[in-house]
């Protein structure tokens, strides 16, 4: 991987300094990887629940691991906590596929199959949200690439082939469909949160 | 790993899609953890694939609706302002430069490809569902064959063919209904054989069918055959006796000719 980069070096520093007692760079690393947990987790599969109960877990995992000095190699912080978010996530689901069992304990730990409200009007919005993009598309092509990469596992080398399109082209659309899902979306969600 | 060459290999697209491979995962996870950029485009990338996800198959029923060519309505126009837009409409085109004729010149060839290519799938579809209507019809009738087949034969049409002199032959009236027949043959006197190979040949001498049994009593030996193995013709039974060695000895030529009957068999009339 050839001489440390930058974010090792300072991985490295954020480290040494929780190793050493800094309670302001415990801060700063749950600042530097939170967002980055949350996309870990989400796409491990996480819900919304899970996905906050294991971006907690992870850090406190991951801070007590630091102060113990039991991060071998500081430089790789990063590879380490992407690691270990995506090691609880796969454990997560591993004990949730294992349930459900007769034990009232354990019993309690279930969560309910369907969606919450909040998961229901999430979803809701990003449906529409969605409809909206591809109505703005404007191409039925566009659309329809959309629609193979997203829902199916097919290659992205075949559907270039059958769309008749470069890599580039491809990047291109896809691309353009998440800048406007992306603005779509953060509109709806401040307009809900005012 | 930098931005270009992240955006060039869509990483971001295939990790949220879950079309990297374990070690690459890693690595990407490794770097976009603390990537504002990354994050920004996988955050968009994921809402993106959840949404795809969360729309109602409806909506994507009423997507695929719409991939049909739509009809378009032109306005009716009266006749003077209608003459005047396309007179507009040359001069603007008269106007324009050969990049647009050329651009519009390549789709109408890619979208006539399109039409041949589909017009090719559309007759491999006719021909595979030709097909198949074959297939099931054929299958239906092999089924109610089965059917029959299994069905108990309440009466077996017996045939005892006794050896004759010379070419007489025997004529066997058998059913016309596809059924069971029994044929037995006189076994060699006094018996010498305890296994018997019995042959059917065409008149011309070509085996139709051969097997080999053991007596049915003292003084018989009976195949039983499906009557579709002998439609109605001229035959030849030959029975042969197996040695202890192994060797084949003949011991009678049956000459039968099959007639069909729609009432019961009777006896081989000679």
């Amino acid at each position: 991987m050839g001489p440390p980069s930058a974010t090792a070096r300072e991985g490295a520093s954020l480290a040494e300094r929780i190793r050493a007692g800094d309670a302001a760079a415990e801060k700063d690393l749950v600042e530097r990887y939170s967002r980055g947990v949350r996309v870990i987790l989400r796409n491990a599969g996480a819900d919304r629940f899970a996905e906050d109960d294991l971006h907690q877990e992870t850090f406190r995992i991951a801070l007590e691991k630091i102060r113990k000095g039991d991060l071998r190699e500081p430089s790789l912080l990063n590879r380490f906590i992407a690691g270990l978010a995506r090691n609880l996530a796969t454990d997560h689901f591993r004990r949730k596929a294992r349930l459900p069992s007769e034990d009232p304990e354990t019993l309690e730990d279930i969560q309910s199959p369907h969606p919450s409200a909040l998961d229901r009007l999430v979803d809701f919005e990003e449906a529409h949200c969605v409809r909206q993009v591809l109505e703005e598309l404007g191409t039925k092509r566009d659309r329809d690439l959309l629609r193979r990469f997203y829902l199916s596992s097919e290659d992205k080398e075949q559907i270039c082939a059958d769309f008749r399109l470069s890599s580039l082209q491809f990047n291109r659309v896809l691309f353009r469909a998440q800048e406007r899902y992306r603005e779509l979306y953060e509109r709806r969600r401040r307009r809900r949160d005012n | 790993m930098d931005q270009e060459q992240i955006h060039e290999s869509d990483l971001a697209e295939r990790y949220v899609t879950g079309r990297l491979m374990i070690e690459e995962q890693a690595d990407f996870e490794a770097h976009f953890i603390d990537c504002p950029q990354c994050l920004d485009r996988l955050e968009a990338a994921q809402a993106l694939r959840r949404g795809m996800s969360a729309l109602p198959a409806r909506v994507q029923e009423e997507r695929a609706a719409q991939e049909a060519p739509a009809k378009v309505h032109v306005p009716r126009l009266s006749r003077a302002p209608a003459f005047a837009i396309a007179a507009s409409i040359i001069l603007v085109l008269a106007l324009a430069d050969g990049t647009a004729f050329r651009d519009a010149q390549r789709a109408k060839d890619a979208l006539e490809a399109e039409r041949v290519a589909a017009a090719g799938l559309h007759q491999q579809l006719d021909q595979a569902q030709a097909a198949l209507r074959q297939e099931q019809a054929s299958r239906s009738g092999l089924e109610k064959e089965l059917s029959q087949s299994r069905q108990p034969q309440l009466q077996v049409p017996v045939f005892a063919l006794i050896a004759m002199r010379g070419d007489e032959s025997e004529t066997l009236q058998v059913p016309s209904a596809p059924q069971w027949i029994l044929i037995s043959f006189e076994r060699e006197s006094p018996p010498r054989f305890d296994r018997y190979q019995i042959a059917l040949l065409s008149s011309t001498g070509k085996k139709l069918w051969e097997g080999e049994t053991k007596p049915t009593s003292r003084d018989t030996v009976a195949v039983g055959l499906h009557s579709s193995l002998v439609p109605p013709g001229t035959y030849v039974f030959q029975v042969q006796g197996i040695g202890k060695s192994g060797t084949p000895s003949l011991v009678a030529r049956h000459r039968v000719h099959v007639v069909t009957t729609q009432d019961s068999p009777s006896s081989p009339r000679r």
